[in-house]
């Protein structure tokens, strides 16, 4: 165990410093001058030449990407182009902005989605199973943006029951907060649980034909009693793998939603940057949403081999 | 493909896909009004002239819907098969020769992979400009790890069989026997992945140019109608909600085509746990 840990986690810094060397390396392929782009219409020759040299950028590309490497160690992703403030912390607090939005999203998709798979499953062949099915794969091919749109459309527009975006802080009024957290989560919600419900119902139905079910049966259990003793606890070892990949996807991934419902989080600030060309910002961003995929896979992957003893870590 | 034709929950969905490439191809013959110019006053509700109304500056939005699915069809088309031909023989080399080579090409993959698909395309596209290029560009490199996987996977699992074994006994060269036995035997399962690649690549297309960095206007696509649209739901609900529609019926037939496929040629294949929602 130990030794598939260490082995992982050296491959995840590897992973990790792929990542960081293309953002950096990308990122010098923008063309013009960065600093030329900064002063505008001010620009002297003088001006130009300190700015480079404030910026570092007067200095060889191999300097720079070690000085980047170097404060990558150190948790130091450098300082933003527009107010000077130090990546890490604008990254990190629109981190938790997006991490409650996804949470709720996750566990909510969970919940819903476990007792409708199984559902599915029990009744295969029959008109619910194939409703659902249905339905899965409506949801599963809904257009994110889109579907948000018509749902502020109903609820926002024609309705008028909920906000059309925007972010209240908690602590200033908690339940307008919550009021706002629920049209990105619905936007959400039924896309992930229409394709984990599909995932999920496969992988109930490919357990459900395997010998030692067979076994459990012939030895007299209720179909029920094997059902959730056997089959569900298998199939929820790889169904928590999935939940925990979109988890990690969607920390990234909501850039869409959040332009939508103008939600202050990471996928908002990684637009506002790209647009305002703020590009330290923008490699912090995609650097630490990196991070957290990686992280977050591991995690999952030591809990998958915890729950399923059928792994064996080579 | 004769049984996927007789299949009768894939009728629909082909149908459609089939109407859409004529649709496309057509576009002139279908619309009697200029995709970009304006024809009429601005923002007309939905008339007997104009079934969706007009936009901002009076163009016929059906029309622009028309004229969009060329942008959507060719990226989607044209990236899904750039990310196949790049992946494909990447996987194959990764797979045959192991060690070293498959190293580097998985971790290579697994960087892709850890940034989630659209913001790895928004990524690359401001970095080198946003217009339709770029972005098919973007979509390429997003789904090349997808048909690695699957071609490697089939290599491992065909390089000891033996006929491959036989083949290489009787000295046939390593090319031929990538590029032929084993290829051959990999064309479903990449065929499969081809088809939900697709379905992806054209919610990812779309998603770009939502954001205003796929084909920039006054170029209409279903993307960039859509985000349009949404500034005057108010005026006419239409405007955002047809773009949608087309966006979404394309994804839903791709995906059935795509899962019809799959359950023909590769009963158990569990590509379908990484695929999360962009």
């Amino acid at each position: 165990m130990f030794h598939f840990i260490l082995r992982r986690v050296l491959q995840m810094m590897l992973i990790l410093f792929l990542v960081s060397s293309a953002v950096f390396f990308m990122f010098k392929l923008v063309p013009g001058d960065v600093a030329a782009v900064r002063l505008g219409i001010e620009q002297t020759p003088e001006a130009l030449a300190a700015l480079r040299a404030q910026l570092g950028l007067d200095r060889p590309l191999i300097v720079q990407y070690l000085t980047w490497l170097g404060g990558l160690v150190r948790g130091d992703l450098g300082t933003s182009y527009v107010d000077g403030a130090p990546v890490f912390g604008i990254v990190a607090s629109r981190f938790f902005i997006t991490l409650e939005l996804v949470l709720v999203i996750t566990v909510l998709s969970a919940l819903i989605s476990i007792p409708v798979a199984v559902v599915a499953a029990q009744r295969k062949g029959t008109l619910v199973d194939s409703g659902i099915r249905t339905l899965s794969m409506v949801g599963y091919s809904l257009p994110t943006y889109w579907w948000a749109i018509l749902l502020m459309l109903l609820f926002s527009v024609a309705l008028g029951w909920l906000p059309a975006g925007g972010y209240v802080y908690p602590n200033r009024d908690f339940g307008r907060h919550l009021l706002h957290l629920i049209l990105p989560t619905l936007a959400m919600v039924l896309i992930l649980v229409a394709a984990q419900v599909r995932f999920l119902r496969a992988s109930i139905l490919d357990i459900i034909q395997l010998d030692y079910v067979r076994t459990a049966r012939a030895k007299g259990l209720s179909s029920r009693r094997v059902l959730y003793k056997h089959v569900l606890r298998n199939s929820l070892a790889a169904f928590i793998t999935v939940v925990g990949l979109n988890f990690a996807t969607l920390i990234g991934g909501m850039v869409i939603i959040e332009q939508i419902f103008t939600w202050p989080g990471l996928g908002w600030l990684i637009i506002t940057s790209i647009l305002n060309r703020d590009f330290p910002v923008v490699q912090g961003a995609v650097l630490f949403v990196a991070a957290i995929f990686v992280s977050v896979n591991l995690a999952v992957d030591i809990l998958y081999a915890a729950l399923d003893p059928r792994i064996r870590y080579e | 493909m004769r049984r996927l034709l007789r299949d009768r929950s894939t009728t629909l969905p082909l149908v459609f896909l089939l109407a859409l490439l004529l649709m496309a191809a057509g576009a002139d013959l279908i619309s009697r009004y200029d995709p970009l110019d304006p024809v009429a006053d601005p923002l007309q509700p939905p008339s007997r002239a104009f079934p969706i109304g007009t936009d901002e500056i009076g163009r016929d939005i059906l029309t622009r819907v028309i004229y969009a699915s060329r942008i959507t069809l060719a990226v989607g088309v044209m990236s899904s098969v750039g990310a196949l031909l790049i992946g494909v023989p990447l996987g194959l080399l990764a797979g045959w020769f192991g060690r070293f080579a498959d190293a580097v090409v998985m971790r290579a993959m697994d960087s892709v992979l850890s940034i989630p698909p659209l913001l790895l395309a928004l990524v690359m596209v401001s970095v080198l400009g946003s217009n339709v290029f770029v972005a098919m560009l973007a979509i390429v490199v997003v789904f090349i790890p997808h048909f690695v996987r699957i071609s490697r996977a089939e290599v491992l699992s065909l390089r000891h069989q033996e006929f491959v074994l036989a083949a290489q006994a009787v000295g046939m060269p390593t090319w031929r026997l990538l590029l032929g036995t084993i290829l051959r035997n990999a064309i479903s399962p990449v065929m499969v992945q081809f088809s939900l690649v697709f379905s992806r690549a054209v919610i990812v297309e779309a998603g770009l140019s939502f954001l205003g960095l796929g084909a920039q206007p006054p170029t209409p696509t279903w993307g960039n109608m859509l985000n349009t649209g949404r500034g005057y739901l108010y005026y006419n609900t239409l405007y955002a909600i047809i773009p949608g529609v087309a966006i979404f019926l394309t994804v839903l037939s791709l995906n059935i085509v795509g899962d019809s496929l799959r359950d023909r040629l590769d009963p158990r294949d569990a590509s379908l746990i990484k695929e999360g929602n962009a």
